[in-house]
């Protein structure tokens, strides 16, 4: 993954994307025990590029290519990840983005969401696989409170939050 | 009788909780390395889940004018998007991901960009399907 990650990072140093946090599993296993996943989920925001309700991904798709890595389906094949390309389209991918966090892995440095966000996202989400990966965050109290809360109440989660408790305890 | 099946339940939960603890503190890379593993093995498994698994329709939005796949800002965080068809709709086809394989294969019917902005991706948005379609 250290090879997919830096292609990941020369593309922001190329200008090909601008800010970009990892998200999903991969994201959350920074936090939490391995987590079974086919993909890398990169969050970026495309606002700089082209306002408006239709993204197009063709820079990315051009750059890449033109290294030799292929599409497969929605993703892109990177030094043998599957990796997603996601704008990040509403308020609280916005701030997720906004608030990833720095990580060193394998020397290479990348960003990742916070826990929280994660959280937040997961719950926002709400299909089963996400209720178990919140549930993995409690269970293995692997993020902060007083950091979540706020975010779940900016982002009209804290009624759903309530009844997914209420439901685990 | 109770009484033992709890305490073997609770032992087997509280152990299965530590290793999770256990391989949550794990540095980063080496989970990324159990989480290759994962992947592969999960990978290995797919054509026997597929054999249980009904046929999806997968296609690829091939907008005009456009030379690669498009994303689009519908009301997932995925590359989903809503169709138009020539006929009636199921569940699978209306949230069918966004993919490379050919648009014609499928008999969808291939939808300009200008027809998916505005008003229409905003129904889309809210779910609003019916409106939508």
């Amino acid at each position: 993954m250290k090879a997919t990650l830096e292609v990941i990072e020369k593309m922001r140093a190329d200008g090909i994307i601008g800010n970009y946090a990892i998200g999903g599993a991969v994201g959350a296993t920074v936090y939490l025990e391995p987590l079974a996943t086919f993909d890398i989920d990169i969050f970026i925001s495309f606002k700089k590029v082209q306002p408006g309700l239709l993204v197009s991904l063709s820079p990315i798709y051009e750059y890449l290519q033109a290294k030799g890595y292929q599409s497969v389906e929605e993703h892109i094949m990177i030094e043998g990840w599957k990796v997603q390309f996601l704008p990040t389209h509403d308020a609280l991918l916005d701030e997720a983005l906004s608030a990833a966090v720095r990580v060193s892995i394998y020397d290479a440095e990348t960003w990742v969401m916070t826990a929280e966000h994660l959280m937040a996202i997961a719950l926002k989400l709400g299909r089963p696989k996400d209720y178990n990966r919140i549930d993995q965050f409690i269970s293995e109290e692997a993020f902060d409170e007083t950091y979540l809360m706020p975010i779940l109440q900016r982002h009209g989660l804290i009624e759903k939050w309530n009844a997914h408790r209420q439901k685990i305890l | 009788m109770n009484q033992e099946i709890d305490d073997v339940l609770k032992s087997v939960l509280e152990a299965k909780a530590r290793g999770r603890k256990q391989l949550a503190a794990l540095p980063i890379e080496r989970k990324l390395e159990i989480l290759e593993k994962l992947r592969d093995r999960s990978e290995a498994m797919a054509p026997l889940r597929a054999r249980h698994r009904q046929p999806t329709q997968i296609l690829t939005l091939v907008a005009t004018g456009a030379q690669q796949p498009i994303s689009l800002l519908a009301g997932s965080q995925k590359q989903r998007v809503y169709l138009q068809s020539q006929g009636r709709l199921n569940t699978a086809q209306r949230s069918a991901t966004l993919s490379a394989t050919s648009v014609q294969q499928t008999g969808w019917k291939i939808v300009p960009p200008h027809d998916l902005l505005g008003a229409k991706i905003q129904a889309l948005e809210q779910k609003d399907f019916h409106q939508a379609l």
